[in-house]
């Protein structure tokens, strides 16, 4: 027994994992919230991530044409090429409008925050381990971004940055019982703060907890930032009520709000960071 | 069921090391592919909401075959690259990966065979401790609630334990076809 602890392999164990804990003590106090392994490993990951998720995109995409002549064939007996042609431009003519939607809603944003600059970054990952959907972007130290910088799509507020490393961020979603944001209902003008338990999270729903009785938030009214705290930006828009719920204490009740962003099925993002 | 035991090598011999060194670059490929894999949501799918880990599995198959601290040490890097994307708790990940492996190894060079059955034995362990351990420190001593227990980290648990067989098969195959002399 005192020779096993003696042994050489025993002590190669101790030195990496005291190692291990020391960079895990040292993420917690950090700025940028993460250990240095994890931050070397992760930098020179991040470019296979990206070309991983570039490549299955098109392939997926050389297959979406084939399902669509095979749904279409099943609708229509006789239809020439040319109609067949005219289609798919009609779907890229559809994307391309999408993408400028986007593009003027995020210009939108741009202008009524100059303070703050828009960073295009991919999402290049996702938790496995996570339940409620946080993910990696493209973008990170380098390019200036920093814990707690919103992330938006378009005008609305999908997640918040949490942990930063040289070229690659993790951002939690609007639904992580992690992340809490002031928000305000444009209908009512009555205010509160999004505070997720991991039942409603596990909806995929977001939560005003701890409303007033007398509140006269309602089902349908679009809820966005306050802009108090100065983290987020005021006026993004998070998502709209779809329930209010009588909290087990009869004082109060909870508002849940469907995010109208899906995370799982966006792939690009912006992240707000200071000018 | 036929079972095979391996038994460990011990490289005495230079002419040894190039079978080594190849073996050795071979499983850090395949923790990377499969972190890659894993990180970016590709492999394995999502199934009724549940993802697997399959580094955790490959890991342990690893360090079932490989010698104690170079097998410990790979498997760290696999440790490291499923910490990626985690928001919170770096080091989460290379911590457990480390003092699993190096246990697994251990079992398998004083205690126990080094076959199928020991390494659902192992994985399943690996796995089941992998989500208590993960559910503990991220959720309840956060005081996020106890639902999510049974309802999403076990059965992600039994999802990655599947990925057990699979590669172990790997593994031995890659050990069989780079093997080193006694």
């Amino acid at each position: 027994m005192r020779s096993f602890f003696t042994s050489r392999n025993f002590k190669i164990f101790i030195t990496v994992l005291v190692l291990l804990l020391i960079s895990c003590f040292v993420a917690i106090f950090a700025i940028s919230k993460s250990a240095a392994a994890t931050s070397v490993a992760g930098t020179a990951l991040s470019p296979i991530q990206r070309a991983a998720v570039f490549i299955t995109d098109k392939v997926g995409s050389v297959f979406a044409p084939f399902k669509s002549v095979e749904k279409l064939q099943s609708q229509i007996d006789e239809k020439d090429k040319q109609l067949e042609k005219y289609r798919e431009q009609l779907v890229d003519y559809e994307k391309m409008k999408k993408k400028i939607s986007l593009y003027e809603e995020t210009l939108n944003i741009s202008e009524e925050n100059p303070e703050y600059n828009l960073l295009g970054a991919a999402i290049t990952g996702r938790n496995p381990s996570d339940k409620f959907g946080s993910f990696t972007i493209s973008k990170g130290q380098l390019s200036g971004v920093k814990v707690n910088d919103p992330v938006v799509y378009g005008k609305y507020l999908v997640g918040v940055v949490k942990s930063v490393k040289p070229n690659y961020s993790v951002v939690l979603g609007v639904t992580d019982p992690q992340v809490k944001i002031s928000v305000y209902d444009i209908v009512s003008s009555d205010s509160g703060f999004i505070t997720n338990t991991v039942e409603v999270a596990s909806e995929g729903n977001s939560q005003i907890a701890n409303l007033d009785r007398k509140s006269k938030m309602a089902v349908g009214d679009i809820i966005c930032t306050t802009g108090i705290g100065e983290v987020y930006p005021r006026d993004l828009i998070i998502g709209e009520i779809s329930e209010i719920r009588d909290n087990e204490d009869v004082i109060s009740r909870s508002a849940i709000i469907k995010p109208y962003i899906d995370i799982s099925k966006i792939t690009n993002v912006f992240v707000m960071t200071d000018r | 069921m036929e079972t095979m035991s391996y038994r460990r090598e011990i490289v005495t011999s230079e002419t040894n090391s190039r079978p080594l060194v190849v073996r050795r670059v071979w499983l850090v490929l395949i923790i990377i592919v499969t972190a890659v894999l894993q990180n970016t949501g590709v492999f394995p799918p999502e199934i009724f909401g549940f993802s697997a880990l399959p580094l955790l599995p490959l890991a342990i198959c690893i360090s079932m075959f490989e010698r104690e601290w170079a097998g410990t040490l790979i498997c760290v890097l696999a440790g490291v690259l499923c910490d990626i994307p985690l928001a919170t708790g770096d080091g989460f990940y290379a911590i457990f990966f480390l003092i699993i492996c190096f246990i697994t190894s251990l079992l398998i060079t004083s205690r126990m065979r080094n076959n199928l059955m020991t390494a659902f034995l192992i994985g399943f362990v690996a796995c089941l401790l992998q989500a208590v351990l993960y559910w503990l420190i991220f959720y309840i001593f956060k005081g996020y609630g106890q639902t999510l227990f049974f309802a999403y980290y076990l059965p992600c648990a039994i999802y990655t334990f599947l990925f057990m067989p699979i590669f172990y098969f790997i593994v031995r195959a890659i050990f069989a076809k780079y093997q080193t002399e006694n």
